[in-house]
């Protein structure tokens, strides 16, 4: 592999350069031939320089200090190495829990007694709102009568119903704006204004 | 038995074994005469013995200060934990080696996999892949101070993985290449190859 003349090749001065590896007549040329030795000193040269850098890098990165804490680390883990884990208490707790069942559980007998009763008054009020809505809702209906008032007091809900949409609405607003508009601020609440209405579209 | 008389042992070869490798079998003996507080303190001399080689390489192949601590950590508590199957005869130095070179390629597949949506992987136009850069910095720019100290490094980064780890073993692993063909699990002639051709394209690298 790259043989020059009798020269040495590139492999075997690399080899001399490592460890000397090599046979007597080889050796021999290299201590004769100027340019085979220039050669070596070259490699040699190169593989002393990777040596300085790269142990140059690592020293740098681990100074003594550091190789020390990495000591103390490796032993610190061999001591650790086969030991149950520990169990750490939440955080910010400074005192360790006692177990559960040694535990006294007054609170949670509250607990359950408050979820309990507040399940039966929402029940309760679940019924008393329910009888009570259909009343609430022919209030507002004889309030809305009642508003109309002024363009005939025989007018019935029927007749209401008879007008369109849009006229319905604008009966509302006039209402509103009348005398008894207390009941109907929730209606005027729920129900767009017709200028948003056709803004929309 | 080995614990009291560490003098006593031989590698395969009848030559004479090295102060890390008595280490070694004193540590496994003592660990398996069930003495494990004194295991610890023989091993902490072995971890001190050893711990600059191996961070030396762990660092050159790794190139992340912080991986390279890690790996380190992880390849000495792996000793300790494994010595029942440490063999006596067999040079600590190869061994250490072999299970530290090993846990350096997984913390660089599991860097890589990490990496590999944020940082592409770049090719130099000859096909060899890059590392991607650290990513806390960039050892070569930040801790070597000269120019080229910088060159060299970055040439032997561009070296095929095969080629920088046998040149990283012989040259800042200090291991002979019969001990790094052990350590790789191949020929010597292989290592020999391997070396040759990384020390060629490295004069390549650093002539242009």
């Amino acid at each position: 592999m790259f043989i020059r003349s009798r020269h040495l090749a590139d492999d075997r001065i690399v080899d001399a350069c490592l460890d000397g590896a090599l046979s007597a007549s080889e050796a021999g040329h290299l201590d004769a031939c100027p340019g085979c030795d220039a050669r070596r000193a070259e490699f040699s040269r190169l593989l002393m320089d990777v040596s300085v850098a790269a142990a140059e890098g690592a020293d740098e990165a681990f100074p003594e200090a550091r190789l020390t804490r990495q000591r103390s680390r490796i032993m610190q883990r061999l001591v650790q190495h086969g030991q149950p884990g520990r169990l750490l208490a939440f955080p910010g707790s400074a005192i360790e829990p006692a177990p559960l069942s040694a535990r006294p559980r007054p609170a949670t007998r509250w607990i359950a007694a408050a979820a309990a009763a507040g399940l039966a008054l929402g029940l309760l009020a679940g019924h008393l709102t329910d009888r009570l809505t259909p009343a609430n809702s022919r209030r507002a209906s004889q309030a809305v009568l009642r508003s109309l008032g002024d363009t005939g007091s025989a007018q019935s809900v029927g007749t209401v119903r008879q007008l369109s949409e849009e006229e319905f609405l604008s009966e509302l607003d006039a209402a509103v704006s009348g005398v008894g508009s207390d009941a109907l601020r929730p209606f005027d609440a729920l129900t767009p204004r017709i200028s948003e209405v056709a803004l929309r579209e | 038995m080995s614990a009291l008389t560490p003098q006593t042992h031989r590698s395969s070869g009848n030559a004479p074994l090295t102060r890390a490798s008595e280490l070694a079998a004193d540590v496994k003996a003592l660990m398996a005469a069930g003495d494990r507080d004194r295991a610890c303190a023989r091993f902490e001399e072995l971890v001190a013995q050893q711990q600059r080689r191996a961070v030396r390489i762990a660092y050159h192949y790794l190139r992340d200060a912080h991986d390279a601590d890690e790996a380190v950590q992880d390849a000495f508590v792996k000793v300790f934990t494994h010595i029942g199957s440490y063999r006596e005869d067999y040079p600590f130095e190869v061994w250490f080696t072999r299970i530290l070179v090993n846990g350096c390629l997984d913390l660089r597949k599991a860097r890589a996999r990490r990496l590999r949506w944020s940082v592409p992987m770049t090719t130099t136009p000859d096909g060899v892949q890059v590392d991607p850069p650290s990513p806390d910095r960039g050892p070569e720019a930040s801790l070597l101070s000269g120019a080229r100290g910088k060159e060299i490094t970055a040439a032997v980064a561009r070296l095929p993985e095969r080629q920088r780890t046998v040149f990283t073993l012989c040259q800042i692993g200090e291991l002979s290449t019969s001990e790094v063909s052990q350590s790789l699990g191949l020929s010597e002639a292989t290592v020999r190859v391997h070396l040759f051709r990384a020390v060629r394209k490295l004069r390549q690298l650093l002539e242009r």
